[in-house]
């Protein structure tokens, strides 16, 4: 098992501009992003601007326990203009200022900045600080804001039929239901859509599609070809390790989909996410009340009068029990 | 309500080959976290009483998601808990609904391993008052103390009583509910 800390550096990265790498040092981002615009996020631009500062850490190795790299310190300026281009300097390898082992119990504590006193704590098994660019984490949130697509779903553009859906007048029992009755996070309104063809979908005044957004199980179903005018995003490194997962795996609304990079076809649906990132510092939310963490995980992180652990989407969080404030937040790696 | 009935019926064809090796298909009954070889989907697919939710998950490509390696617990209806739905299932297991289907199961999915145990701790520890988990919906559940037993409740008011031991699996655990915890 490894595993890995990424401590302070963490709230550095969540209040960074997404494609971003500030190396967990301090950023400014302003952003417009991700490719394609949306017919509810005003042209297309969106996920803002963050700054934020912290320290980097270490790198998981590929051992039994985690490995202490001494990576601390990664501060970095970084001023990202928000299409993949920050411009952050990564320092690296400068002193970890913000170190922590673990003990038998799983406890993490401060740890001396001494490289040999480290070695030693990575030969026992010692959990450090780690390096940002590793222990980076995919910012769903803020994909999932794109919105709608404009557009004619690929499945009914073959019609050529104008995209009018087939059969209007026969509308679908969950025509009704709102973005929260899909599980969806990346609507921005809750209401007014129509599901047609595996998608939920927006109508011009005379019928017509005008802009679409694929289901999980409908339009992306195994078996279907990606939207080519929908974007999706490639995991991060430690998505991919935790999952067991290669490149061609990618992100999309709660989920990570197998699609074959020559044919784009979906070839599976890998895992379901909750999108949940949280940061040192912040207060666990509601929604993580009763101990979840994983049984493989459950004599190492197990609750205890001073720490609870909760999980979510690989990572597992360590939060004080009388304030409810997370403490660390722990990379799990398979 | 014939999709469902088609579905059940398509299930239980599916099931025959399990059926006839019990020890090797149904997880561990726990309320407490065992360790099990057996993933999610082995679970889920080896028990009789989840033949439509296994069906399910297969119809919508849920069901790699657990065989992978994620960890879940699933709040798993049980077949009688579907055939509770009636006619309000409307279309639900329709050929061109399934992105309905993958929404209804995706709410019935909570990160992590979450066993009836945890959640007692959790409600004792909140002063017996009800505890929120996080799903892979757009929301979360409350689980609640009702007498002896454990109540489970959707954003949008559905409700349902959890059904006997949860299993522990490898890649997490099922926890048999007695409705669907969507309102259609």
């Amino acid at each position: 098992m490894r595993k890995l800390l990424s401590g302070i550096a963490l709230a550095a990265l969540a209040a960074t501009t997404l494609h971003s790498d500030p190396g967990g040092g301090k950023g400014n981002g302003g952003g417009k992003d991700h490719g394609k615009g949306s017919a509810e996020n005003s042209g297309g631009n969106g996920n803002g601007s963050g700054n934020g500062s912290g320290n980097g850490g270490g790198k998981p190795d590929h051992g039994q326990s985690a490995k202490h790299e001494d990576r601390g310190n990664d501060n970095g300026n970084g001023n990202g203009d928000g299409n993949d281009h920050g411009n952050g300097n990564k320092a690296d390898r400068g002193q970890s200022m913000a170190d922590h082992r673990q003990d038998d119990r799983g406890w993490t504590q401060p740890v001396g900045k001494n490289r040999a006193e480290d070695r030693r704590s990575e030969n026992q098994g010692r959990i450090t600080q780690n390096d940002s660019r590793d222990a980076r984490r995919g910012n769903w949130r803020e994909y999932d804001q794109r919105g709608l697509v404009n557009g004619c779903p690929p499945g009914l553009a073959k019609k050529n039929n104008g995209c009018l859906p087939p059969g209007q007048a026969k509308q679908s029992n969950y025509d009704r239901y709102d973005r929260n009755w899909w599980g969806l996070r990346g609507l921005t309104n809750t209401s007014g859509y129509r599901y047609v063809d595996g998608n939920l979908v927006r109508l011009s005044s005379n019928g017509s599609v005008m802009s679409y957004y694929p289901l999980l199980g409908g339009a992306l179903s195994v078996g279907n070809a990606w939207p080519s005018g929908w974007q999706s995003t490639p995991l991060t490194s430690n998505y991919s390790n935790y999952y067991g997962l290669d490149n061609d795996y990618r992100y999309y609304d709660g989920a990570i989909y197998n699609v074959d990079p020559g044919t784009s076809t979906i070839q599976r649906i890998a895992a379901l996410l909750t999108g949940d990132t949280f940061n040192v510092g912040q207060r666990m939310p509601s929604g993580y009340d009763a101990y979840n963490v994983p049984y493989q995980y459950r004599n190492q992180y197990a609750d205890r009068p001073d720490a609870n652990y909760r999980y979510s989407d690989g990572y597992v969080y360590q939060t004080d029990p009388k304030t409810q404030l997370i403490v660390a937040a722990i990379q799990l790696l398979t | 309500m014939k999709h469902i009935v088609h579905l059940l019926a398509a299930a239980a064809v599916l099931a025959l080959p399990a059926c006839s090796k019990p020890a090797a298909t149904s997880g561990a009954a726990a309320t407490e976290a065992v360790k099990s070889d057996k993933s999610l989907g082995d679970v889920i697919g080896g028990d009789s009483q989840f033949k439509t939710l296994a069906s399910a998950l297969k119809a919508t490509g849920l069901d790699g998601v657990f065989t992978g390696k994620g960890d879940y617990t699933v709040l798993a209806p049980t077949d009688a808990a579907f055939t509770a739905l009636g006619d309000k299932a409307g279309d639900l297991t329709a050929p061109d609904q399934k992105a309905a289907l993958a929404a209804v199961l995706r709410s019935h999915v909570v990160p992590g391993m979450l066993t009836t145990a945890d959640i007692g701790k959790a409600i004792d520890a909140n002063g017996g008052k009800p505890i929120s988990m996080r799903t892979m919906g757009a929301g979360s559940v409350k689980f609640a103390r009702t007498g002896s037993g454990l109540t489970v409740t959707a954003d949008d008011g559905s409700a349902a009583k959890l059904s006997g031991e949860g299993m522990s699996a490898s890649n997490g655990a099922v926890l048999p509910i007695d409705a669907v915890l969507k309102k259609l």
